[in-house]
């Protein structure tokens, strides 16, 4: 040991022999540190057995074809009460999930992506300083009202431009969704941005590079599998928002590419299959787990896809 | 070290006798420090210890007086210490109504909570049934089988009309091409087997453009209540919803949306929606859903009573038995200030002899010895019944209907 440096009290303190005892505990806290990992894995899987046993009750129904759940075109599972008159075809609902996200991500990835170039390379630190709090505030608005402010706010605007928008519609819902996932796109970007070792951008700068070359040209494609898992992230996110669109896209579930009508989404249904009388026990109660399922797989898919691309554009520094 | 203006004596041996001090201005309160003990109680506060009365103070048991003389300026300092919670559910229709009464009772009784929720009819009786409520409100009489269900859970009702409403059919405020509606119109518009979609499909002379429709959610006794009317399923595609604002503010976007609801409602949403004189079949002419028209029985077919059911067994619970009479006392008052119409004098008797005594009154008197419904009019029915039947003494004949089945099976051997 160096003489000059004094050697740290820790190190004096403790005698690291090894003797059972220790041997014991270490074993102990490696076993707790494993349950606490292993318990995320268990919920996820238990959440997707619970799914798959109460959906079988919906899919094992007489009533019900998979075929039918899988390529139908209306679901009015809320509007009547005897089976009878009930089909159940996934696209509707399907189709206003995939509207209302498809606007969201339309607004969260361009905003969100600019925004963390700009505060990850160009802005000053007194401004980052104010811009990242401000953002964070944004991300902590209770989606309750942004819900309202959907209603209240964005669907007027809308109808102002054009009367034919409905007041529970698509784009009202995905613009509020939309400025939910802002602060997630972009604090998840800005970190990887950050994370580009600023060796790279003095390489730039020394072979005459401009700024926007630097952020442009080497950190945003050397910080790309962060800021695509950044995405995705919030694209699940969206995926599975639910107050903002049960309040307001509406209860009617449309199959039709047009934003500016109802669209109930997968979750809003869920939502609003909860509220009604129906009884627990029918098959209209349990199309609910059909319809969590399919979200389930979706997002599990979201997911999977995302750990591809990250292990795909993943580039390392030292 | 220290700030020269920090007190030194509090460092001193003095400091016990600070704290101690201190201690007593916090114990007394308000922290002035200067008000005597005797001057702080004799102010009125709801958060004041329980079980300090008041000079004047009313009993909490009192005799309850006439519900108008309630919650006057002059009484409302006079608040009651009794506590305890009382749970109301149901008809979304009906709430407004029961809001108001809870509020005019919170003033009165600051320590009773009051929950007034408004999941539709349908969900309110489900949870009625399962004990969970004290009061369940509904916009149509119990039907046969939910009857049949509170009989076989040993729950005893009571059933208690509170006011008329009248169900209004509403446009956007700028819709010019609508001026009354039938029944024939209301059929071709809402139910499921007119197959129309636009406006053209309806009345030729109407836009062709698409229908737009809000209604109310199958759960709730309003939608029960005007596929009863209309005499069929309502059309598929409606955008249903149990929370009836969102029905005024669907309606109030859009230029080519109608629905229906309670008149309570259209009564606080008058400036963004145009409520529909609807044609009476017997006299022909059109009315809209006002007071007189309600009253007088011309607002047909679309006026209704609505219904308070109360759980017997909570009223051994003081403070249900409060609310009770209070609710009674004040509903005429309070349910014409939110739009509806109070009840004829002699049902309105009868309603108030149902509370004085509850125990003679149990069960439903629109549903016969068979627990079936009695066809006629409300009032006509209501009133001839002498004496309502209790549930449970019901011999249930076998239907189609499996708690009644159960019940009837149960009491063969």
């Amino acid at each position: 040991m160096n003489k000059g440096l004094p050697t740290p009290g820790a190190l004096l303190q403790k005698r690291y022999r090894d003797n059972g005892k220790r041997r014991w505990t270490d074993r102990v806290m490696v076993g707790l540190l494993a349950t606490c990992a292993g318990l995320t894995v268990a919920i996820s899987a238990l959440i997707g057995l619970m799914l798959i046993r109460e959906s079988w009750h919906f899919f094992s129904s007489s009533s019900v074809s998979l075929s039918g759940f899988l390529w139908g075109t209306r679901w009015s599972a809320l509007e009547s009460r005897s089976l009878a008159d009930v089909e159940f075809g996934i696209w509707p609902l399907l189709s206003g999930t995939i509207r209302v996200t498809g606007i969201a991500m339309l607004i969260a990835w361009p905003l969100g992506l600019l925004t963390a170039i700009y505060l990850s390379e160009f802005a000053s630190r007194r401004l980052r300083l104010i811009l990242k709090p401000v953002l964070e505030i944004l991300a902590g608005i209770p989606t309750v009202v942004l819900g309202y402010f959907a209603i209240l706010v964005i669907s007027p605007t809308l109808q102002w431009f054009s009367p034919s928008f409905d007041t529970f519609n698509a784009t009202s819902a995905g613009i509020a969704v939309g400025i939910l996932c802002l602060p997630l796109v972009c604090s998840l970007a800005e970190d990887a941005l950050s994370a580009v070792p600023d060796t790279l951008r003095e390489a730039v700068y020394s072979l005459g590079g401009t700024r926007m070359n630097t952020a442009l040209g080497v950190v945003l494609p050397s910080a790309l599998s962060g800021v695509i898992s950044a995405m995705l992230l919030a694209f699940s996110r969206a995926l599975g928002e639910t107050m903002v669109v049960a309040l307001a896209a509406g209860t009617l579930a449309t199959f039709t590419f047009d934003p500016r009508q109802q669209s109930q989404t997968m979750t809003g249904f869920i939502i609003e299959m909860l509220k009604s009388d129906l009884e627990y026990g029918n098959v209209q109660y349990y199309s609910l787990f059909g319809v969590a399922l399919t979200l389930f797989v979706i997002t599990f898919g979201m997911t999977m896809l995302g750990q591809l691309i990250r292990r795909r554009y993943r580039e390392e520094y030292q | 070290m220290l700030n020269p203006l920090f007190p030194k004596y509090l460092l001193a041996g003095r400091m016990v006798v600070t704290v101690l001090y201190l201690g007593w201005l916090s114990l007394t309160g308000c922290g002035g420090g200067g008000v005597p003990e005797g001057e702080l109680r004799s102010t009125v506060s709801p958060d004041r210890q329980f079980g300090e009365r008041q000079v004047g103070e009313r009993e909490p048991l009192g005799p309850s007086p006439s519900g108008l003389e309630w919650g006057t300026e002059e009484t409302q300092r006079q608040v009651s210490t009794l506590r305890g919670n009382i749970q109301i559910d149901g008809s979304s229709t009906v709430r407004p109504i029961g809001e108001a009464v809870a509020m005019r009772f919170g003033r009165l009784y600051p320590r009773v909570r009051v929950d007034v929720g408004g999941r539709g009819t349908g969900n309110g009786l489900k949870r009625f049934q399962a004990r969970e409520l004290d009061f369940v409100h509904t916009s149509r009489p119990i039907l046969p089988n939910e009857a049949a269900g509170l009989a076989e859970a040993g729950l005893p009702f009571l059933e208690l009309p509170v006011a008329y409403d009248g169900v209004t059919v509403v446009v956007h405020p700028h819709n010019r091409w609508v001026q009354q509606l039938s029944l024939e119109q209301l059929r071709r518009l809402f139910l499921h087997s007119s197959g129309t979609r636009t406006w053209r499909d309806v009345d030729p002379n109407w836009p062709n453009q698409t229908l737009k429709v809000f209604a109310p959610g199958t759960g709730s006794g309003t939608y029960d209540f005007f596929a009863d009317v209309l005499g069929g399923p309502l059309r598929s595609g409606m955008s249903l919803n149990e929370d009836d604002n969102a029905l005024v503010t669907g309606v109030s976007g859009n230029l080519y949306s109608i629905g229906f609801f309670g008149v309570a409602y259209y009564n606080e949403n008058r400036g963004k929606l145009r409520a529909i004189p609807i044609v009476n079949p017997e006299t022909g002419q059109a009315y809209l859903p006002e007071r007189l028209a309600i009253e007088e029985n011309l607002y047909a077919p679309l006026s209704r009573p609505l219904f308070l059911y109360v759980n017997q067994q909570s009223l051994s619970r003081v403070e249900v038995r409060q609310f009770l009479r209070f609710y009674i006392a004040t509903v005429p008052e309070l349910a014409s200030k939110v739009g509806f119409v109070k009840l004829p004098e002699e049902i309105w008797q009868a309603v108030e002899a149902a509370v004085e005594q509850p125990e003679q009154h149990l069960g439903s008197r629109l549903l016969d010895r068979h627990g079936q419904t009695i066809p006629g009019r409300f009032e006509d029915v209501y009133l001839q019944s002498p004496t309502a039947l209790l549930p449970v003494e019901l011999p249930l004949p076998a239907t189609d209907n499996p708690a009644a089945m159960e019940l009837a099976g149960e009491q063969q051997p």
